[in-house]
C-alpha cells in the first residue's frame, strides 16, 4: 500500500494549448516532475519508517524479516488511460503484507501516524505541488523571454 | 465530523470504532466498522475558518465473505448521499483469520 500521485491529462492538454506548446514535450516534463516528487515523498517515507511505532512500541524491524527492503528505490511511471502519468510511493505491495499493517492498522494495531503523515499529510501535497510548480514555472520562462 | 461518520456507518446496524481500538481480549463482532482520520485541513479568510476538508480511512471487517463487496457498495452509496466522497476499495488486514476485510479512502468537506 502507498500513495499513488498523478499527473492529470488534461492539466497537460491545457497546459499545452494555453502556451502553445507539443503535448509530447509537456507529457517529457510532467515524468520528469513524477521523478522528482518521486524520490521527495519516498524519501520523507523512508525517513519516518525508521521512527515507526507499532501500539506505542519502535517497530524492531529484524522482526519483521526483510519488509524493509521492499520499499520503493526507484520511481516506475505509468501513463494513465486518456493521457497522463502516475507513480507509486511507498512499498512493494507485492513483496510483503506485513508493510500494511504497519501503516493502515488493524482492528487491535493503531495505524501509524507518522508514516500515514508522510503520505498523506497537507505538508505532503503541498511538498509535491511545490515540485510540480517548480518543474513548470522553470520550462514556461524560455517561452516569456 | 467523527460523531457525524460513526452515526452515519451506525445506521448500517453495525458497530464502528476507531481503528485499533479493540484489545487483545475484545472478540470481534461478526461484521463492523472502523475509522481512521488521517487529515484534517482548515482553510481560512479573514482570519475565520471557513472549510474543512477531512480525510478519513473506513474499513469493513466481516467473517461473511458473501456480504462483503455488497456491504461496501452499500456504505459508498450511504456516504455519497451524505455528501461524502470514497475511494475505490482495497483489501485490508484483519488480525482474526475468521474475518477478512476492506478499506477505502473518504473525503469530506464542512
Amino acid at each position: 500500500m502507498g500513495k499513488t500521485i498523478t499527473f492529470t491529462g488534461d492539466f497537460l492538454r491545457m497546459k499545452a494549448i494555453e502556451n502553445d506548446i507539443e503535448q509530447s514535450v509537456l507529457d517529457a516534463l510532467a515524468q520528469e516532475a513524477l521523478k522528482d516528487a518521486f524520490h521527495q515523498i519516498q524519501g520523507n517515507f523512508n525517513q519516518a519508517i525508521t521512527k515507526l511505532k507499532s501500539n506505542g512500541k519502535t517497530v524492531n524491524w529484524d522482526k519483521h524479516g526483510d519488509v524493509k527492503s521492499t520499499l520503493l528505490t526507484a520511481p516506475k511511471i505509468k501513463e494513465m488511460k486518456g493521457g497522463g502519468y502516475r507513480v507509486y510511493v511507498g512499498f512493494d505491495i507485492s513483496q510483503s503484507l506485513v508493510s500494511q499493517y504497519l501503516i493502515y492498522g488493524t482492528p487491535r494495531i493503531k495505524p501509524s501516524k507518522t508514516a500515514v503523515n508522510a503520505m498523506y499529510s497537507k505538508k505532503t501535497n503541498q511538498e509535491i505541488s511545490r515540485i510540480f510548480e517548480a518543474h513548470f514555472d522553470e520550462f514556461l520562462s524560455q517561452y516569456l523571454t | 465530523m467523527d460523531e457525524q461518520l460513526i452515526t452515519l456507518l451506525e445506521t448500517r446496524g453495525l458497530p464502528c470504532y476507531k481503528q485499533g481500538s479493540l484489545t487483545n481480549e475484545d472478540t470481534y463482532p461478526l461484521s463492523f466498522f472502523t475509522f481512521f482520520l488521517t487529515s484534517a485541513d482548515e482553510e481560512y479568510y479573514d482570519n475565520e475558518p471557513t472549510i474543512c476538508k477531512y480525510q478519513y480511512i473506513i474499513y469493513y471487517y466481516t467473517n461473511d465473505i458473501t456480504t462483503l463487496d455488497e456491504e461496501i457498495r452499500q456504505t459508498r452509496k450511504l456516504l455519497r448521499d451524505n455528501e461524502i466522497q470514497t475511494s475505490m476499495p482495497v483489501d485490508a488486514l484483519s488480525d482474526e483469520d475468521t474475518h477478512i476485510g476492506k478499506m477505502f479512502f473518504a473525503y469530506a468537506t464542512k
